[in-house]
Order: structure tokens, then sequence, then C-alpha cells
């Protein structure tokens, strides 16, 4: 890679991939607020970006967000219920947005792809806050993993930390093969199901648009050679761990470092 | 389908023996089956209500088949504590409101009526009941579809007119076309016939004065306390000080919160924050007093 040639184009890329990232993290976590359905209504929606599933997200956001009126964040917040918390009469009544309940046979929480997860977290030097209450491998957590991953990519990019950036790019396209796309396009499709506004519905295609333009930047910067077998297997993130740094009591203080990933009051985790 | 016959639509075997037809389309209320029931349809039940109420099954009858005085009367009696607070909504939306206008008049009557209800939902119940309509604004110029596009399931407009109103907001061709949310222009909110019919219709004095009948007992100790908050604002313990020792109170022992909250519900007192007498009470009062005096 060169990077003097390329070294401008790839920050303003990172940057708008850390706050697409961010703006999903946030919509995914809780339910939307006066301060952020002002934001969104101030955004600009790209028309025909060449992604299907991208248009139509952005075309649904814009028509919904032209019908804000006073009862919305009412409407968003019965419909974020409806979708992802659902009844609790049974495993299939929401959208539930942990990826164990879409990779366990019994779509149950805090399964094998939890443990995976808190694994990864660990091996990059990240934990989860305390004010976190249920199961790590939800959607907004591993969304918010590739944001700091992300910045850290920026900050390489600045520092001209090339393996750095190299490495640090190989985990992110680790974990967006292994994780999040492999069970997102299920909680898509049943995001779709249950959504009754098409904001959410939004959500769905925007996300999955991302996360496949996401991914094809990624293997475009990361060339053949990189992802060759052998180099991903020697750069899988849960590299060296333990059966102590995967234990159901999270991750220990200890582990956190100056980048360890810290709670705010609204459970949005950042470095 | 199974064919027991040998000569069905999907060809038989020579000996016209059982054979399963993979290529025919499969029909559940086809054969032998539905051929038996042919004739005695009469003797099919259904279960439930069903067999009497098809049609009702099938389209629910829905809120809104309710006449708006009934809606209404019921949402003032299942909130008691509310009622003048929303009647005083219905009479502010006597003229055409902007939200921000009955959201500033709600919060101030709000000041002395602590509620866990916003304005948005206090209006909503409102509407829901059939008190308050929504005016929309000018469709043309919010964003496209809006109206319709604000009930959940409703389409959003094609791509085509996103597109049209990007190219309609100044952008080049040749650059990347972007969708800018345009604010929706504000409606108004009405109160309907049949809310105002309501409000026009109440009568506050006839009211106390069916309470005072009906409590005939205790009528001296209402106006008691009318009298005393009509010299000015009281406290409850004023109140109870006020009447919880009188004597007709012992037994059976009842103390001043009861009265206070007739007198509230019927629209002789009101909190604003200590108790007043309203001018229906006021109004009461003087009617009373001239009674004695004749």
């Amino acid at each position: 890679m060169k990077m003097d040639e390329q070294t401008y184009g790839l920050e303003a890329i990172m940057k708008g991939r850390v706050a697409t990232y961010a703006l999903l993290v946030r919509l995914y976590r809780r339910e939307v607020d006066q301060e952020l359905l002002d934001e969104m209504c101030e955004m600009r929606f790209p028309v025909g970006v060449g992604n299907t599933e991208l248009d139509e997200g952005y075309r649904l956001f814009h028509a919904y967000l032209g019908t804000v009126w006073e009862r919305t964040l009412t409407d968003l917040a019965v419909d974020y219920a409806r979708v992802f918390l659902g009844n609790g009469m049974n495993a299939y009544s929401a959208a539930y947005p942990f990826e164990s309940v879409h990779t366990s046979s019994k779509r149950l929480l805090m399964q094998d792809a939890r443990d995976e997860i808190l694994a990864i977290y660990r091996a990059n030097d990240l934990s989860v806050p305390e004010s976190w209450k249920v199961g790590e491998d939800h959607i907004s957590l591993e969304l918010e993993f590739m944001r700091i991953l992300t910045e850290r990519v920026l900050r390489a990019l600045r520092d001209e930390g090339e393996n750095d950036m190299m490495s640090l790019l190989r985990t992110q396209y680790n974990f967006l093969m292994d994780h999040l796309v492999s069970w997102t396009p299920m909680l898509f499709a049943e995001m779709m199901k249950f959504a009754q506004t098409d904001f959410y519905r939004a959500l769905a295609h925007l996300t999955a648009g991302f996360l496949a333009t996401d991914r094809e930047f990624l293997e475009d910067l990361l060339d053949e050679d990189v992802l060759d077998e052998s180099l991903l297997a020697e750069d899988v993130s849960d590299e060296g761990l333990s059966d102590e740094d995967v234990s159901d009591e999270g991750l220990s203080d200890e582990v956190l470092s100056d980048e360890g990933l810290l709670a705010t009051e609204t459970g949005v985790v950042d470095d | 389908m199974v064919d027991n016959t040998g000569d069905g639509a999907g060809g038989g075997t020579a000996e016209g023996g059982r054979h399963i037809d993979l290529e025919a389309d499969y029909d559940p209320l086809a054969g032998d089956a539905g051929d038996a029931l042919d004739g005695e349809e009469e003797n099919v039940a259904f279960i439930g209500f069903i067999e009497h109420q098809v049609e009702e099954a099938l389209d629910p009858p829905s809120e809104s088949i309710r006449p708006p005085e009934e809606r209404i009367a019921d949402l003032l009696a299942s909130l008691p504590n509310q009622k003048d607070l929303l009647l005083k909504i219905i009479g502010y939306c006597r003229e055409a409101r902007s939200p921000g206008e009955v959201d500033a008049f709600t919060v101030e009557l709000q000041k002395t009526n602590k509620s866990v209800y916003t304005p948005v939902i206090l209006r909503k119940l409102l509407e829901d009941s059939g008190a308050l309509v929504y005016e929309e604004p000018e469709l043309s110029a919010s964003a496209p579809g809006a109206a319709e596009a604000r009930q959940a399931n409703t389409p959003v407009p094609e791509m085509e007119s996103d597109v049209a109103a990007a190219m309609s907001a100044g952008l080049p061709d040749d650059e990347q076309l972007y969708l800018v949310v345009e604010k929706r222009v504000e409606g108004t909110w009405l109160s309907t016939a049949a809310a105002l019919g309501i409000l026009d219709a109440l009568d506050p004095i006839t009211d106390l004065r069916a309470l005072l009948a009906a409590e005939e007992k205790y009528s001296e100790i209402y106006l008691r306390i009318l009298r005393y908050c009509a010299e000015e604002p009281r406290t409850k313990p004023e109140l109870n000080a006020l009447v919880d020792d009188d004597p007709l109170l012992q037994s059976p022992r009842r103390y001043s919160g009861a009265f206070i909250e007739r007198l509230n519900e019927n629209g002789a007192l009101e909190w604003k924050p200590r108790w007043a007498t309203t001018a229906a009470g006021l109004k009461l009062l003087r009617e009373h007093d001239r009674a004695e005096g004749s």
C-alpha cells in the first residue's frame, strides 16, 4: 500500500466508517430520542450509491423523517420495543439483537457466540462496562467494536503505522466475516418482519448495505495475499486466550487499558 | 396427490392400482374427502361465535364505530383527576391551535395538576376518543406522502419522487444526489363538535346542587369548606382543622379529604396550588346565601 498517496483518501473513508458505525451503534442501543431525531432530520441521504440495500435504507429513512410530527418519538419507542424486545412469550417474539440467539439451536442468550465475542474484546484490550446488563454479543456492541477499531486505524494512519493499520484492518475483516456478516442477515430478516415503521425497516436495510460495502472495502484494502487463510488464522483476534479470559464473569478490570471499552450513561461504549 | 381410482388426472397404472403422482399439484380441498361432504354442508358446525358472526370475525367492529360522545364521556370518567384538564384543552382548541400552543397551555395547567401524561399523550387520548382532530397542513408543502406515511404500514413514496425531490433541490446531475429531509409543515389541533357539545352542556352548578341534595346530611360541611376556600386558597391541614373535629363527622368517621375530592370532581374546588373555590363554587355559595336570606 502506498500510504503517501492514499493517506488523505483513507482518512476520509475511515472517518466516514467511524461515523456510520457510531450511528448504527446508537440506533440499535436504545430508542430514538429528540436529540438524535433532530440530528437525523438534518442528515443528507445519498441516492443511487450502487448498493440496493443502502439505497433502500436511505430512501426509507428520508421518507420516514419527512413525516416526523409530535408523536414520532412515541411511535419509534413502541416500534423499538416491538422489534427488539418483543413480548417475551418465546424466542421468536422479536428480532432479538444478540448473536447467540441466531447461532444457537434453541435461540438462547449467552451461548458460545457470546464467549467468543468476549474473548475478542479482551484480546483487543477492551472490556464491557458494568452498566452493560445484557449479552455482550448484542449487535450494538459488535458494531461498537468495529467503530473503535476503525478509530485505531485512523490513529495508526496518522502515525504512519502501516503495520499496525494493516493488522487492525485484518482484525476488523475477521470479526466482520466471523461474526457480523454471519448472523446479522437473520436479524435483518426478522427486523423486516416485526417492524411496523419504515424507520426500523430502513435501519435493517442500511445496516445490511453498510456491512456489505464495508466488507468489500476491507477486501479491496487487504489484497489477496493478506487474506491468505494461514495469515488470517495467525491473526485471529482471540489468539492466546486462556479459559479464564472467557469466563462468565466477564472481563476483569485489569484488562482495561487506556483503550478500554468504556461505558457512558447511555450505554454506548467508547474508547 | 394420491389417486385411488387409477384414472386420475395424473394418469393411473394399467392395473388401476394406487400410485403417487408427483407431477400433479396437490390440492388439499380436492379429492374424495371433499366429495364426501357434498350435500352435507348443513351438518358442518363451526366453533364458537364464528358460526353466527363470520362477517364480524373477519371485520371486527372498531372503536371508532362508537359515537364520539360515548368515547369522550368514557375518557373523562376514566380519568377523573384529569377531567378538568382535558376539558380545558378541549375548550382551548375551540379554535385551531398549533401543537406548540397546546403544549404550552397544557404545561401551564399541569403546574397545578401533576400528571404522568405528557401533553402529547393527552392529545392522543383526546384524539382517540374523538374529541380532537389533527388538521393536516397543505401536503404539497411537506414531504411527499407525509400524511399517509405517518401511519404505520403505509407505503412510502417511490424512489422516483425522492429523486425528483433531490433534483428539485438544485443538485447538479453529474454529482452525487442527496435526499434532504424537508421539515414537515406543522398542522393544528381542533376540537370536534362532539367534544364541544359535551363541554358546552356541562353545568357544574347542577352537578353541585345534585351533590348537596344527595348528601344533604353533609351539605353544611361542603358549604363550610367552600366558604373557607373562597376567602383565600387553603392547605389540606387547614381544611383538616376546619372540619375533621366536627361532631357530624365522628360517626361514621369521615375526614376532609372525602369532601374535598367530591367538590373537586364536581368543579367547585381546584388546586392552584392550594385549594381554592372555583367560579362555579362561588356561584353555588351565592345561590345558597340568597336562599338562606329569603
